[in-house]
Order: structure tokens, then C-alpha cells, then sequence
């Protein structure tokens, strides 16, 4: 099976997001989406009628999972990681040194399943700001978790990290997250 | 937990609800949990099955605790809302479109080169076998 460069290059700016929302690095995002395109010129799947967006979506992601393969096996070839955004890593997320809610954890909080499509568009966005905006090595443990569906294994194995320490960088980047889009939302 | 922001709470009853939490906290630690805590332990729920002990323990807080309700539930609206697509048009800049086709290009030359090869291997290949014999 060939497909013609302008049918490949249609898919391009779909690739070019999904590699954004997963590397937030423009650069690297460009770079792994070229190396997609590539592959569907020199390694073509040989079954008849393959889906092209499915398979260039597919490699993409592939691609992704070695990028982070990369990054763990050299971590100084790696973005810089931003030490100040790591000041709130271990965070207390607004609980006193009892462990309780400092303030009303909900107050400012909009819940997330809107049934409005425009505000759910804005939702997403917003997330994704908030997710760029992570420190790097919670934004990789995020993004695998729950926008690829790797399981907790998976997400160790691939970044190098003990399964216990996953699931402290998940909890972590959730309560961020949090964090961010209230404050997105006008929480003082 | 915050019973003093409960709109329906009492500053009494919100504060008997605070020492009562703190002694559950600190005397009774093995069924009681802290919200921080359950927090961890309901972010910990998303990525596989817990311990008996400890749900029975965050299913006594979230009985008690309204706040961290709300916070469990907004943790599952977040996973949704991370998996659903993006949905924010990308237009490819002109400098990235045309550094895409020029690998295209490429990576087109590179194709026919090594089908190139490839033929003229199979043309020789048999020749020289029949040849050597």
C-alpha cells in the first residue's frame, strides 16, 4: 500500500497535536511527527485498505513510548528540567499539618463533566495549559497514565521509576492539576 | 475536612465535627483517615485495585467527609477530561510543512534507491548462482 505525500501530509497538524499534548515540546513534537510521515513513506503496512490516519496515529504513538525510552536512557540529552516549577512538586495541596483541608478544597472548583461542548472545548485547553505547565517528570507520568492508558507498570518501566513512585507522581500531578484549573477558573 | 465551609453546617456543629476528627485522627488511626490521605488513596484507586483495609477505611471518610466526595468525584471528571481529544485547530506553520515535504522527498528517494537495489539483486542473484555452479 502507498500513499501519496499530500494525502500523508493532510494528517500532519491531527499528528502535530497529539504529539504536542504528549511531549509539550514543540520541537521534539515536529520531530517525532516527521519521523511518523517518514515511516509511512519507507515502511508502508502491506494489507490492503489500512486505515492511513489509524496508522500514522498508531506509529506516532509508538514513537512517543520510544522518546520517553530515550529520555530515561539519557536524561543530560534531555529538555531541562524546570527546577522552579518543582518547588510545588512535594506540596501541601491545601492541607494543614493535620492532613485536612486547609479551605473548602471545591469552592471556585467547575466540575468538569459540562455537558456543554464549548465550555468542555475551554475545559480541555485549559488542562492542557495546566499540563504544560507541570514539571517535567510529572507531566511525563500524567500524560502516559491517562492520555495514552498505559498501565502504572508500563509508565514505570518506561520512565524508569518504581511502581510506588508513580503512583506518588500521579497523586501529585493530579492535585496540581487541580490546583491550576481552579485557579483558572477564578478560585482566589 | 472543611465542615466550616458546608453551607449547611453550623459553626457549632462544624466545630464538634473538627474535634471529633482530630481525636479519630489521632487516637483511632487505624480505622480513621486524614483527607490528605484519602486523596492519596482515591488518586491511588484510579490506577488499581487497593487494599480491603484501606477501602473500608476511605469508605468510612467519604461517608463523613463531603469535601472529599466532591474532590473523588472531580478526580474521575479529570481523567475523562484529559482523555477526550483536544480539540484546538493546528495549523502547520509554512517553515514545518515544508521541512515535512522535504523529508517526504527523501524518504521517496530512499524508497526507490532500495527498491533499486533490491531488483537489481534478484537480476544478478540467480545469474551469478548459475554462473558459480
Amino acid at each position: 500500500m502507498a500513499w501519496t505525500h499530500e494525502q500523508i501530509l493532510a494528517e500532519a497538524p491531527a499528528l502535530l497535536r497529539y504529539a504536542r499534548s504528549r511531549v509539550g515540546d514543540e520541537a521534539t513534537a515536529e520531530d517525532l511527527v516527521q519521523d511518523a510521515l517518514v515511516a509511512a513513506v519507507l515502511q508502508p503496512p502491506d494489507g490492503p485498505e489500512v486505515p492511513l490516519r489509524a496508522w500514522l496515529f498508531a506509529t506516532l504513538r509508538h514513537k512517543v513510548w520510544d522518546h520517553y525510552r530515550w529520555k530515561r536512557r539519557h536524561p543530560a540529552d534531555a529538555a531541562p528540567v524546570d527546577h522552579a516549577s518543582h518547588e510545588g512538586e512535594g506540596g501541601p495541596y491545601g492541607f494543614d499539618e493535620h492532613g485536612s483541608w486547609q479551605s473548602d478544597p471545591n469552592r471556585g472548583l467547575s466540575p468538569l463533566d459540562s455537558a456543554d461542548p464549548a465550555e468542555r472545548r475551554q475545559l480541555r485547553s485549559d488542562l492542557q495549559r495546566c499540563l504544560d505547565g507541570l514539571p517535567q517528570r510529572l507531566h511525563d507520568v500524567f500524560v502516559l497514565r491517562e492520555l495514552d492508558d498505559a498501565t502504572a507498570d508500563h509508565v514505570a518501566e518506561a520512565l524508569g521509576l518504581a511502581r510506588e513512585s508513580v503512583a506518588v507522581f500521579l497523586y501529585r500531578a493530579r492535585q496540581q492539576l487541580r490546583t491550576c484549573l481552579q485557579h483558572h477558573w477564578g478560585a482566589p | 475536612m472543611t465542615p466550616m465551609q458546608k453551607p449547611d453546617t453550623t459553626p457549632l456543629r462544624a466545630a464538634l465535627v473538627r474535634r471529633m476528627e482530630l481525636w479519630m485522627a489521632a487516637h483511632m488511626p487505624w480505622i480513621w483517615l486524614r483527607c490528605e490521605q484519602f486523596q492519596q488513596g482515591a488518586s491511588a484507586a484510579l490506577d488499581g485495585r487497593l487494599p480491603a483495609w484501606l477501602r473500608v477505611k476511605m469508605g468510612l471518610h467519604r461517608m463523613a467527609c463531603r469535601a472529599c466526595r466532591k474532590q473523588e468525584r472531580y478526580l474521575g471528571q479529570l481523567r475523562q477530561l484529559a482523555k477526550s481529544p483536544l480539540d484546538e485547530p493546528v495549523a502547520l506553520p509554512p517553515a514545518t510543512e515544508e521541512r515535512l515535504r522535504a523529508a517526504l522527498r527523501a524518504a521517496e528517494q530512499q524508497r526507490r534507491n532500495a527498491d533499486d537495489q533490491r531488483l537489481a539483486l534478484a537480476d544478478s542473484g540467480p545469474g551469478d548462482a548459475r554462473g558459480a555452479r
